[in-house]
């Protein structure tokens, strides 16, 4: 994998020549930008230009690095008052096998909003990520986790916890959403909100007072072993590949062989991606050197018009290996990984497991090892892009797909537990269960992984009305306020 | 002559370090040095930002779509480090990756010691 510094990605794409027709196109701009770029150290490379020619840059950009160029429809760029309203016609209009939008990450954003950066991990809010049951009326929200020391931890407001209301204003059926999104998601640090919550197993509903602060995250948690008759399970909770993730998965498995684990549970529900190296460093660990050798982790593959060079800046395409070392996000670079050499893995998925946690699956996969799946439906997105600036708005449009050594990655519609098509896992469809801790041997997701290990069977469908409260489903999980759309609905 | 071997030889001592007793005036030095590295744009930081260790990792913020997925999913452009190390009695900020070094005013630090 080459690496292009954050800081440099932009400029090195947005001067890249060779023989892509676009790259000659960009920066023509109806209303240039002038100034240094606070994040590429240079100026600009805006210059004036129309809005036809921002048109034209983004038909030839898609023509040439789309992953599907051939079945972008035709458009009259004329008919499109902006640039961003064409471009969200410049995809394909293809369906999955199960009837979902083939494409459904084609996106633009504000280069200017895309191009903030954080310290890692760290977000502005209570450090609690709320599982949104339902968004419209009756809503239902609850928190899934928090991050320790957070303004939520010290409130104990931990999974399962529902919120009856926001700054007085009716959760369930309030009618000012605004205010619900207002306090439920804060913009910035330092807003101070008023929640009534209930706690698991109660009636009586309690106050709590957070103030909003800048959290850090913590991306694997929860690091523990679970005896059983048939040796230890270790368990990890993996929220994110953020950079500190690499640290957190190195420290997780040196503990757990360390315990002398014969099984592992890998909890990546709620675990959206991040880092591709970060799952390839994890899943070296969990295959160990004899299982991966001689393999590669994910291979990208770009349209049929490059199936030698990146189509973006140039370079050889190459794979993402098993990384057998650090490569360096928040460890030194080169610090040989631990193994655990297992020829079997327990993953805990969700609807929000997505592209490189689900890259984890699919290369563990790869490396023959047997990944017996828990949970529910990922999200299904075997691809990725590299984002482009042009005139301000950053695009990000679909242009490689990921396989795993055996050459799979058409997982579209998401891995689906148990289900036997090819690429698919053995495994339990299992509903989130917010009435117990996660980690928590009775946690409805972890309990299956155990009760599968000792017997190869998933639960029947009535266990899942031991959930107390209704507390289970799946519900859409939002961690941070980047959010271009309102969360909570009329 | 002096000067570059005094020069030399404060950079030979640097070694990595850990800020102690963080206070406004600490942090406000540490996000102005990390807001010099970028060009004025302001960068979100940890009340406790390098007290436990001596990296400081940067990178751009986990943007989500709509429904709560974050937009990049596979990221391969490697995070923004910086490095602070004692330098000569006083605590700098190095930013790997253009070797820039940006002293902290009002900060007390720590060498980082083995294992830590």
């Amino acid at each position: 994998m080459r690496w292009i510094p954050v800081a440099v990605l932009f400029s090195i794409l947005t001067s890249c020549s060779g023989d892509n027709s676009w790259s000659g196109l960009g920066a023509k701009c109806a209303n240039p930008r002038s100034g240094v770029d606070p994040i590429t150290d240079k100026g600009y490379p805006d210059a004036k230009g129309t809005l036809d020619d921002e048109k034209k840059f983004l038909k030839a950009f898609i023509d040439d690095t789309y992953l599907w160029y051939s079945e972008v429809p035709a458009a009259d760029p004329s008919q499109y008052a902006t640039a961003t309203d064409y471009f969200n016609v410049l995809k394909t209009t293809q369906k999955t096998a199960s009837g979902s939008d083939k494409d459904r990450f084609h996106f633009w954003q504000d280069t200017a909003e895309w191009e903030q950066l954080s310290q890692t991990g760290v977000q502005a809010g209570y450090g609690v990520t709320w599982a949104l049951l339902a968004t419209r009326p009756p809503r239902k929200a609850v928190a899934a986790y928090n991050e320790p020391g957070s303004p939520a931890a010290n409130q104990n407001v931990t999974r399962g916890v529902e919120v009856i209301t926001v700054d007085g204003e009716d959760v369930v059926n309030g009618t000012n959403v605004d205010k619900l999104n207002a306090g439920l998601f804060p913009a910035g640090i330092n807003e101070t909100h008023i929640f009534q919550v209930l706690d698991v197993g109660l009636t009586t509903p309690r106050n709590v007072t957070m103030t909003s602060a800048n959290v850090t995250g913590t991306p694997v948690q929860n690091v523990h072993t679970i005896d059983t008759a048939t040796g230890k399970v270790g368990y990890m909770l993996f929220n994110d590949h953020l950079a500190t993730a690499e640290k957190g998965v190195v420290n997780a498995v040196t503990a757990l062989k360390a315990a002398g684990i014969a099984d592992l549970v890998v909890d990546i529900r709620y675990n959206g991606g991040g880092y591709l190296d970060i799952a390839s460093e994890l899943a070296y660990m969990i295959a160990g050197a004899q299982n991966t050798n001689g393999k590669i982790f994910e291979q990208t593959i770009f349209n049929d018009k490059h199936p030698s060079n990146n189509p973006v800046n140039g370079s050889l395409i190459s794979p993402t290996p098993f990384h057998t070392s650090t490569v360096g996000l928040s460890l030194s670079r080169g610090l040989a990984l631990p193994t655990l050499n297992l020829a079997k893995a327990y993953v805990l998925t969700g609807s929000g497991t997505c592209s490189a946690s689900e890259s984890l699956l699919n290369g563990l996969a790869g490396a023959n090892v047997q990944v017996i799946q828990v949970g529910s439906t990922t999200c299904g997105k075997p691809y990725g892009f590299y984002p482009e600036d042009n005139c301000g708005t950053t695009y990000f449009s679909i242009q490689f797909k990921g396989v795993n050594a055996k050459g799979f990655g058409d997982y579209s519609d998401g891995f689906v537990p148990g289900a036997t098509t090819t690429g698919s896992f053995a495994g339990c469809k299992v509903a989130d269960d917010f009435s117990h801790a996660l980690g928590d041997v009775n946690e409805a997701r972890l309990a299956a992984a155990l009760a599968y290990r000792q017997s190869a069977t998933c639960p029947t469908p009535t266990s899942s009305a031991l959930l107390s409260g209704g507390l289970s489903g799946e519900g859409r999980v939002f961690k941070s306020i980047f959010q271009t759309n309102r969360i909570l609905r009329r | 002559m002096i000067a570059i071997l005094s020069a030399a030889l404060v950079m030979a001592s640097a070694v990595p370090a850990r800020i102690v007793n963080p206070t406004p005036e600490s942090r406000a030095s540490l996000a102005a040095a990390v807001q010099a590295a970028f060009n004025g744009a302001k960068v979100p930081l940890a009340d406790d930002a390098l007290t436990a260790e001596s990296t400081l990792v940067i990178e751009r913020a986990a943007h989500r779509d709509a429904r709560g997925l974050r937009i990049q999913g596979r990221e391969l452009s490697p995070p923004e480090r910086f490095q602070l190390v004692k330098s000569g009695g006083a605590c700098v900020l190095v930013h790997e990756r253009t070797g820039r070094r940006f002293p902290l005013d009002h900060t007390d630090c720590v060498e980082v010691a083995a294992g830590e």
